[in-house]
């Protein structure tokens, strides 16, 4: 923890805040974590996890009276790239990400002091309990129950699409508490440890072949009512009070860069460069690519300059997601016969997973609000087209 | 025009308020239909009012009253865009005084001094069936002892009056002279363009030039003519934005009025998210577009600025279409009309999206360039 009092990191020019990043992560993330196509699950990063939890660098974007880094969101974002660029795999981090900041918002002195000096340690992962089988997209739907009986809560229902909810420690949830009420105005914000009697978790296998998320269910599981965040039926304009410049991320070009990188790969050692018909559809993607990441720098400089993001950072995630799906569709065909077998497969020096690729950038449109609800906001929020 | 002491950003916004201006003062919009439904032929007094405001010198050197770059000129036709005005302006005085601003021939200064006080000009460099690049020229120049001439074709000229910059083989390499359109041996096939505007094409039979004429030497002219043509691209693709984001807007307006089965047509989901996709492809234009104006502000190797100009153009081009495209689409049958004005901003992108490069030759051009990259 000394390292942080002698590292004012705000002080740093950008250039030597990154070295001591890069510096930092070749020496001490392995190679074989590093540059993964698949979520890492919590047994393979701990490792790592574990040194940049000795270095204090678990929460950058806490402030450091919390235990995180303390960083401004200018460097926040280098921190973010840097880690992208190095291919560093992204540990269990909804404690992080989500809870620890409303937490800081929101929660008691109490519920501060248990809940995150161990997540700034890496020592407790959280889990995110929002959506239900019938609450997708429409999320205030939800209708996991936490019924009052006095000195605690009784929690009864279903959560699923939890991320590694089989790697976490504790869980949050949006649960109803007001069943008369509309239907955003009856929700509350619980914290839950899983170890607790009632709870079952059920890993889900993605078409990627991976056990990504969960189903989690609640039967009469007891819940001490210390664990309420904030007041009864505020659960919903809390979580979404926390929808701040971290949106930015969702349209990132991270994704499609690293698909195309490997599609570049893959015609290298096909030689489909030669082939006009590929190179035309190539170089329309490349330049998707390109374009997509300009429009990216050009929120990246507003969240830089402090200004809050507005609705239309909303179609950065609808073309990320449609452009890194293409690029994935046109490995496939471009793979031929291989686009339909499992595993990788060589390409000169190099290795791709064609159908990998495909796989993984399904959900992509789906996740973080589908591309329909992506557009149904920015329709109305910022082209101001009337409602239904 | 703007004092020399204002930064490069006040410059910016003051040419285009004016250009705002210039489109609300002179209706634009009612210009271009009137071109296109009338006569083609562009009125030279547009180009001497584009003079007096300082926009034909704007791209020359600056003891002619120019010495503005990229960013100026994209914020200029951005605006003109919106009107439908401005593209006479690229390919009429933009282009050509890029490239003879940045040559050195017994002609340069005295074209560069000519089109300042507003004279359009035309560059004259494509073979049949169209190139992005000079070399590809199919005129030659021929030495017959003391007499120099011009043999062969060029097509896609834009008709702007009597004066040709001609980019032609010689024995040594590119040279670009200017040659008068009623030059003996000079033969001219006219077309109109989507947008009414007159595209020639010429053939040169034993045209007669003299060393007086010599605008771009051997050795210079290619150069300065490609990078002219790619900034052009650059600034063409702002004109693009232009149309695209006025036909987005006045699109926008008619979903917020137009009702059908009693509601107002952009309550519709489906019109909802088609919306969204143009708005998408503006804003994808424009991020592209202020990427390119600043390589290409630095960019000191030709194949970036190619890279740039092609890959702005090409997102321009395809935007431009889609939007004017499903512009017609939402508006309906009026959109089917000549009566309505939409219709002008589809001719206007079909017109600048095919000139000097469509997206399919543009994206050709960006494909080999990041392949050569890659198998390097």
């Amino acid at each position: 923890m000394s390292e942080i009092d002698a590292l004012p990191y705000d002080a740093m020019d950008e250039a030597s805040f990154r070295a001591m990043l890069r510096d930092f992560v070749e020496a001490e993330c392995p190679a074989e974590i590093r540059h993964q196509p698949r979520r890492m699950r919590r047994a393979e990063v701990e490792p790592w996890t574990r040194k940049l939890a000795d270095k204090g660098w678990i929460c950058p974007g806490w402030p450091a009276q919390f235990g995180g880094m303390g960083l401004s969101v200018g460097k926040l974002m280098a921190f973010q790239e840097e880690f992208d660029r190095l291919g560093v795999p992204r540990a269990p981090d909804m404690g992080v990400v989500m809870l620890g900041p409303l937490l800081m918002r929101f929660g008691s002195d109490a519920q501060r002091a248990r809940y995150l000096p161990p997540i700034t340690r890496a020592e407790e992962v959280w889990c995110q309990g929002y959506s239900e089988p019938n609450a997708g997209s429409d999320l205030a739907a939800l209708r996991t129950e936490a019924r009052d009986a006095g000195d605690h809560y009784v929690v009864n229902g279903q959560k699923t699409w939890t991320t590694l909810a089989q790697d976490a420690d504790f869980i949050f949830l949006l649960v109803r508490t007001d069943k008369a009420a509309k239907k955003q105005e009856g929700i509350s914000f619980l914290l839950v440890d899983l170890k607790t009697p009632g709870i079952t978790r059920r890993p889900i296998r993605t078409l990627s072949d991976e056990e990504e998320f969960c189903e989690v269910f609640f039967d009469d599981v007891a819940v001490p009512k210390e664990n309420l965040v904030g007041a009864p039926n505020q659960g919903w304009t809390m979580a979404k009070a926390l929808l701040g410049f971290e949106r930015i991320f969702l349209g990132s070009p991270k994704q499609s860069q690293g698909a195309l990188n490997r599609l570049e790969a893959l015609a290298r050692g096909t030689g489909a460069f030669g082939d006009t018909g590929f190179l035309d559809r190539y170089a329309q993607l490349n330049l998707d690519v390109a374009h997509l990441a300009q429009l990216y720098a050009r929120f990246a400089d507003q969240v830089k300059r402090g200004e809050p993001l507005g609705a239309d950072v909303s179609i950065l995630k609808i073309f990320a997601t449609a452009t890194y799906q293409r690029i994935t569709e046109l490995t496939v065909e471009a793979a031929g016969e291989q686009g339909a077998l499992l595993g990788p497969a060589a390409y000169g020096n190099e290795s791709v997973d064609p159908l990998a690729m495909f796989y993984l950038a399904r959900p992509a449109t789906i996740y973080g609000g589908s591309s329909e609800i992506q557009r149904g906001i920015v329709a109305k929020a910022v082209l101001g087209l009337p409602d239904g | 025009m703007p004092e020399p002491s204002d930064t490069p950003d006040d410059i910016a916004v003051l040419i285009r308020e004016s250009a705002v201006s210039h489109v609300a003062a002179e209706d634009t919009v009612g210009r271009a239909r009137r071109l296109r439904e009338i006569d083609g032929h562009l009125d030279q007094e547009a180009f001497i009012a584009w003079s007096r405001l300082g926009w034909t010198a704007m791209l020359g050197p600056a003891e002619r009253g120019g010495g503005l770059g990229l960013s100026e000129a994209v914020a200029l036709h951005e605006e003109l865009g919106k009107g439908l005005a401005g593209g006479p302006l690229i390919h009429g005085a933009h282009v050509p005084m890029l490239a003879a601003g940045a040559c050195t021939g017994a002609a340069a200064s005295r074209v560069v001094a000519s089109i300042a006080e507003g004279t359009p000009y035309a560059l004259a460099f494509q073979p049949s069936g169209g190139a992005l690049e000079s070399h590809a020229t199919a005129v030659r120049l021929q030495e017959g002892g003391s007499v120099l001439r011009l043999q062969g074709a060029a097509h896609y000229v834009p008709s702007h009056g009597g004066h040709l910059l001609v980019a032609a083989r010689g024995p040594a390499g590119l040279v670009l002279y200017h040659v008068d359109a009623r030059a003996p041996g000079l033969r001219r096939t006219t077309a109109r363009a989507a947008d009414g505007s007159h595209v020639s094409s010429l053939v040169f039979d034993d045209v007669r030039v003299a060393d007086d004429d010599l605008v771009g030497r051997t050795g210079e002219a290619e150069r300065a003519l490609d990078a002219a043509l790619d900034r052009g691209r650059i600034i063409q693709s702002a004109l693009l934005l232009g149309v695209m984001r006025a036909t987005l807007a006045r699109t926008l307006d008619y979903l917020k009025t137009r009702k059908q089965f009693g509601k107002t047509i952009g309550a519709f989901q489906v019109l909802q998210h088609r919306a969204v996709d143009l708005y998408v492809q503006v804003e994808l234009t424009a991020a592209a577009l202020t990427h390119a104006i600043a390589l290409a502000d630095t960019a000191q190797d030709p194949v970036l600025l190619a890279g740039a100009a092609s890959s702005a153009k090409v997102r321009a081009s395809e935007a431009a279409l889609l939007v004017t495209r499903e512009a017609i689409q939402m508006h309906g049958a009026i959109a089917y009309t000549q009566e309505h004005d939409i219709g002008l901003f589809l001719n206007q992108a079909l017109t600048q999206a095919a000139a000097l490069g469509n997206a399919a030759a543009h994206r050709r051009r960006y494909g080999l360039i990041v392949a050569r990259q890659i198998a390097a």
